[in-house]
């Protein structure tokens, strides 16, 4: 009955959620903010809408040669003075960055959902490291110790009372709870972290195959800090970031901007290599101005095996745009509550394939209503209402159905009826 | 050689388990003076078992639901759950490869027949304004059945959209077993939908067709104290709106 008492925890969490009037407030404004900012974006850039089909296209191509687009896209950064590594689950990434980074390190590090497989904060903290989120969102979700709650804004569920809270702990003085205000506090605090940092590390949003370059989209410009003050740069890019070329990425990218609700982005970074010069006499020296060294590893962690299944492949599509969970029902109620590193309905998919396994997903697959209303705003046309259904069907075959479900279905197939006979 | 016409009413578990559904079907077709067999009673179409993935289960108890079916001898059959609907209609051929002698409607096409054909009379009360909501199954997941409802609410009141409607439609919470999973969820997610996209518009009454989305959207609509929404199946109200 292990099923039974993980879901019965959940369902706990969620119904001591669903009470709660802060993170109504909170995720209410975000929704409201985010489908606003979106529908600007897309009426202003309507082409985009035709864009997402062709970038669907360039996603299958590569989803169905993972192989051979890591091999480019490492011989390429290779050629450019990068280390390249492939890490075929957590574990073994873990093990990459500890050889990498060592012990006794400060590192710097940018937003990355990615990370969270990994439970980079936990390990490398525990290996002996200090980590320093950047990310105004990631770094709120720090000092309170908790789970970032949505894949653009982990801090989408604290209202600004509960940060002008945790900063005045951390301030030593009482801050008010106006947004300017606390993030000119962070500003100050991050500011001098990333040049004392040893590590400044990454995830990406896409990397290109041809020439091995790695976009990163951000607004708040800590990226960029990340990824140029420290000495090493350390990225880790799950395989389906993978585009076959530059112009790809760039296609790529406009559609993710614009879904995301941007007209454009304060930045977008693209990393093909470690800093260098040749201003003397023409000879190669690395690490210029900017990092020494350029570490990527590329992760598989259950992908390979993702892509090769003719339903769950749809899921390695996915840019993270966050547009599904703005519009999706169930969602704005509950947040990250209704996932694990992953979160929402497509959320549900990449938690039992990629992080966190089926248990993990098993008590998360019977929130969803099945609507499927996220597949009309998905900009990679994904259905997670298929991909739950049928992760539904793998839990019954693993036995990891809970009994509630079970004796619904019981009752079915015994009096043909889901609902309990009254009386009689 | 002209095969007679017998239609079927495939009521289904949940529509036959809310008494005032019951009632607002069964009145729809008294007053329209219809013929038909009815079934689905005390039938379950099998959707709750796809729905929960047991699939070995759900083939081997749709084939004695077919047979139970064809022995009726029908030659078409009406049922006003989107559920109910989508599983004879699609997933029986295609899921359980079990081709079905009869064609299957669901309320909405049925209605919209009727009214066509003029076998149905509704009293005129353009004063009245109701609120559609698109019910998942029968639109974005189904076949897009959108039109046929607000032709036949549109020939007695007034139909009111919210922003979100049809394929874009916000879900009420009430399918893929949530009501059953996590019941108080599903009635939040009503609750929400009611409080974005029906008060805006100063509307009291929901008018919908599908029994899970009646019953969670009427759960939801009592959650908010400050106004009271009525929530009709579509058989229902226009069983309302028909002379005796
Ligand atoms: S599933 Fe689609 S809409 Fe949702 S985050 Fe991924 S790409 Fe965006």
């Amino acid at each position: 009955m292990e099923a039974s008492k993980e879901f019965n925890a959940y369902k706990r969490t969620i119904y001591k959620v669903l009470k709660d009037k802060f993170l109504k407030t909170a995720l209410e404004r975000a929704v409201t903010a985010f489908r606003k900012n979106r529908d600007a974006a897309l009426a202003a850039f309507p082409e985009v809408v035709e864009k997402r089909e062709r970038l669907q296209e360039i996603k299958d191509k590569v989803i169905d040669n993972l192989d051979y687009y890591v091999g480019k896209a490492r011989e390429a950064l290779e050629k450019n003075h990068a280390h390249t590594y492939f890490a075929s689950d957590a574990d073994k990434a873990n093990e990459i960055l500890k050889n990498i980074i060592g012990t006794g390190k400060m590192i710097v590090k940018a937003k990355s959902i990615t990370s969270e497989e990994l439970e980079f904060n936990k390990v490398m903290t525990a290996y002996g490291n200090t980590v320093y989120e950047t990310d105004l969102g990631e770094f709120i979700v720090q000092l309170l110790g908790d789970k970032p709650m949505h894949i653009l804004a982990p801090a989408v569920h604290v209202p600004r009372e509960r940060v002008a809270k945790i900063f005045s702990e951390v301030a030593g003085r009482e801050m008010p709870a106006d947004p300017k205000k606390l993030a000119m506090f962070a500003r100050e605090f991050l500011r001098d972290k990333y040049f004392k940092a040893d590590v400044g590390f990454s995830g990406a949003n896409f990397i290109t195959a041809d020439t091995g370059t790695m976009f990163l989209v951000e607004n708040e410009g800590n990226i960029r800090f990340v990824t140029n003050a420290p000495e090493i740069h350390v990225a880790v890019i799950g395989v389906e970031k993978l585009m076959p070329t530059l112009s790809d990425a760039m296609l790529g990218l406009e559609v993710l901007m614009r879904y995301s609700g941007y007209l454009t982005t304060s930045y977008v970074s693209m990393i093909s290599c470690p800093a260098k010069t040749g201003d003397i006499e023409k000879v190669t020296v690395y690490g210029a101005h900017g990092p020494k060294e350029l570490h990527v590893i590329f992760l598989d962690n259950g992908r390979t095996k993702a892509a090769a299944d003719p339903v769950y492949r749809d899921m390695l599509r996915c840019l993270r745009c966050g547009a599904c969970m703005y519009e999706c029902p169930i969602y704005p109620l509950v947040s990250g509550n209704w996932g694990y590193h992953y979160m929402g309905g497509i959320g549900v998919a990449w938690t039992a394939l990629v992080s966190g396994g089926f248990a993990k997903a098993a008590p998360l697959a019977y929130s969803c209503a099945l609507c499927g209303r996220c597949k009309e705003i998905c900009p990679a046309g994904i259905d997670s209402s298929k991909l739950i259904e049928r992760l539904r069907k793998d839990l019954k075959k693993e036995g990891l159905v809970p009994s509630f479900i079970k004796e619904m279905a019981e009752t079915v197939i015994k009096e043909g009826t889901p609902y309990k006979k009254k009386e009689g | 050689m002209e095969i007679e016409e017998k239609l079927g009413v495939f009521f289904g578990c949940t529509t036959a388990g809310a008494p005032h559904l019951l009632k607002g079907l069964e009145d729809f077709l008294s007053k329209a003076k219809i013929d038909y067999v009815p079934m689905g009673k005390d039938l379950c179409c099998g959707v709750p078992l796809t729905l929960a993935g047991y699939h070995d289960e759900a083939a081997e108890y749709v084939k004695k639901v077919a047979d139970k079916l064809i022995s009726t001898k029908i030659t078409k059959m009406v049922t006003s759950c989107p559920h109910c609907y989508m599983m004879f209609k699609r997933e029986y051929p295609e899921e359980f490869g079990i081709e079905l002698p009869f064609k299957v409607l669901h309320f909405v096409e049925f209605a919209d027949e009727l009214l066509k054909e003029g076998k149905i009379k509704l009293r005129n009360r353009k004063d009245v304004r109701v609120l559609y909501h698109d019910p998942c199954g029968i639109g974005r997941r189904g076949p897009g059945l959108y039109e046929e409802p607000r032709r036949v609410l549109e020939s007695c009141v007034q139909v009111v959209e919210a922003d979100r409607n049809r394929v874009l439609g916000t879900c009420c919470g009430g399918g893929g077993l949530l009501r059953a999973s996590l019941p108080k969820l599903a009635v939040a997610a009503a609750k929400r939908k009611i409080q974005d996209d029906v008060l805006p518009k100063g509307v009291d009454t929901i008018v919908t067709s599908c029994p899970f989305c009646t019953l969670n959207l009427a759960d939801g609509a009592a959650e908010i104290a400050d106004k009271e929404i009525k929530v009709f199946d579509l058989p229902q109200f226009l069983a309302e709106q028909m002379e005796d």
